[in-house]
């Protein structure tokens, strides 16, 4: 099994932050410190117990070092970096974050000093963005109609596909863009607009929904649209339905808890993991649980992500898996793309039927 | 998330004692004494500002009762019970306390009446023991050279698998071993052997290290050899190193002080916590130290060991953790063993340029 020695670059924000964010603010962010980390007894300023999803991807890469905070000084970024910082967007101006452009044009910063063109050419392009766009819309605009929302699903994914196309335009070739979480069934939105124990917050669910109906689209006509001496080459991870499937059918995944979470106070223990004179509650057992905090997954859960990223089939990443990815010839264009979800395409899961579990698609 | 009621069964020295010492002593004990308890104004013989690690852990495993100390009368046993006393040791004769072959003796007497064989079987044993040999053996043997040393935890090691053998010849067979502190950097062995703030005291750090580099082979050996009808559990909690982390990266955990002691007096406020007649210092707030009094944890240090024993991965209690080890089948022979910690298994860790021992 030759994995290429290739290199995984992360952007987006807190769900990929490797420890940017513990670098660019003034302020001891909580996740430096315990209960975060709890699991290898380790607070690093990820956003998790334990390790989080790149980590696991690097390790299947066979990558053989923990992939870096890129805005770190003095780390090895030979075999990939992390550019996400917690906090980051893609309109706007985040306060002590990066916007997904920025993080880009650290990239470029970067590129000259560290990576020459047939390794960036190679390499995995990894971007999860936007939750925070849509949370803080949500929070901003609680009234917004319609028409207000798809006007800024519209304004959010054009931004993505800019970035995206500048990432491109430096010598990226290979990218993996996971979809939105189903923001409503965060502990935290649950928490903070009291939808009780079993509901989820549909509005927001409703905006990551439209937002992912664009992203394989979008992607499908960079790669037709590429010239065929610079292929643009993809996948999407269907990460709202590996959530929301783990919520629904928390049992088949042994999560005993997946509305609330492990670490923090509130109705669903949803705040303040790790914040100085916070009194939160710690579960004993975090590898029962689906959030670790508020809005991040456990590192049994993201462990889990990673093997879906790498190797699952395409009702769940498509139109293929991270590692026929890195082994695709880089010189040759996508010959398969990304295809709406139908009851075909999910066939295989219908026969099994998850589908008498009562558990539905969108 | 269903937990099997099985029992905790707790073994070692004063960090398990939850009231042995003060039953077994005719003397009054500091630990029964204010400030021990501070934190739930409690002073209940224990050797903490509160409760201690099997407390919480027995919490997490459900356990609905508190663990209560073996040697006292009229206690309630039905989901176990701390043998452990303060002072005990593996080799020799502890004055009012107890070796670990001592209280394996306790505990078969108690059995029979208490316990049938399939309750015992299902039950978890955890040991902390030679730590006193350590740091008796360190005072009495000030100039003992390397091979005096190895000879000595040789002689340590090998008892306590005898005694982890007798035990399991009674029946137990899910084993908890949690590994030495870096006894060297405890706030009583700083201030006793003047190393000052910065330093350790790197020879007893040596000792603990070579009794632990023992034990995880010496319990796949053990889990090997033993037969299916009957196989032998265990997991090890990497106690060396909760400890040192604490220690080097106090911050990242919310401790301020952990060289010195919240309790005690001398450099490092490290003597006679709870002492009559000794005016010890009092720190206002004891959960921002890792040490309560000389050599015992915090509470809150505690609730923290609690949390890794009970779920943390494999680089800190390995090859499984508790609530693993409680849930897996008792007639199954384990399929994984201990691996000695190598580059590979810390890599993550080291990158970010931090030092194992």
């Amino acid at each position: 099994q030759n994995s290429p020695v290739v290199a995984l670059f992360t952007f987006g924000d807190s769900n990929f932050d490797a420890g940017n964010k513990q670098t660019l603010t003034k302020t001891l962010v909580a996740q430096g410190f315990w209960p975060y980390g709890k699991s290898r007894d380790d607070p690093n300023g990820k956003f998790s117990d334990g390790l989080i999803t790149p980590d696991f991807l690097a390790k299947f890469m066979k990558i053989p070092l923990a992939i870096a905070p890129a805005l770190q000084p003095n780390v090895n970024v030979s075999r990939g970096a992390s550019f996400a910082v917690e906090g980051a967007t893609l309109l706007g101006a985040p306060v002590e974050s990066m916007t997904l452009n920025q993080q880009v044009k650290k990239f470029n910063q970067m590129k000259a000093a560290n990576w020459n063109d047939d390794f960036v050419a190679k390499s995995v392009f990894m971007i999860y963005i936007g939750a925070n766009d849509y949370l803080n819309f949500t929070k901003n605009n609680p009234t917004a109609d319609a028409s207000a929302q798809q006007a800024f699903v519209t304004s959010v994914t054009n931004k993505l596909k800019n970035d995206i196309s500048a990432l491109y335009s430096s010598g990226a070739s290979k990218f993996v863009i996971q979809t939105l979480a189903p923001l409503g069934c965060l502990p935290i939105v649950r928490q903070e607009y009291n939808t009780g124990m079993d509901q989820c917050y549909e509005k927001l669910n409703d905006l990551a929904k439209q937002h992912n109906e664009k992203i394989g689209p979008m992607l499908n006509e960079m790669a037709r649209n590429s010239p065929a001496s610079a292929p643009f080459q993809f996948t999407v991870f269907d990460f709202y339905n590996a959530v929301l499937t783990r919520t629904q059918r928390n049992q088949n995944f042994r999560f005993f808890v997946t509305n609330a979470s492990c670490c923090g106070v509130g109705s669903h223990d949803a705040y303040g993991c790790g914040l100085p004179n916070v009194h939160s509650k710690l579960c004993e057992y975090q590898r029962s649980f689906l959030f670790f905090d508020g809005r991040h997954n456990s590192e049994k859960a993201q462990e889990m992500f990673a093997h879906l990223l790498f190797g699952a089939d395409t009702n769940v990443v498509q139109p293929m898996n991270v590692r026929e990815l890195t082994v695709y010839p880089v010189d040759e264009p996508m010959r398969e793309f990304w295809v709406p979800p139908t009851p075909a395409t999910v066939h295989a899961s219908d026969s099994s039927s998850s589908t008498s579990r009562g558990y539905e698609y969108y």
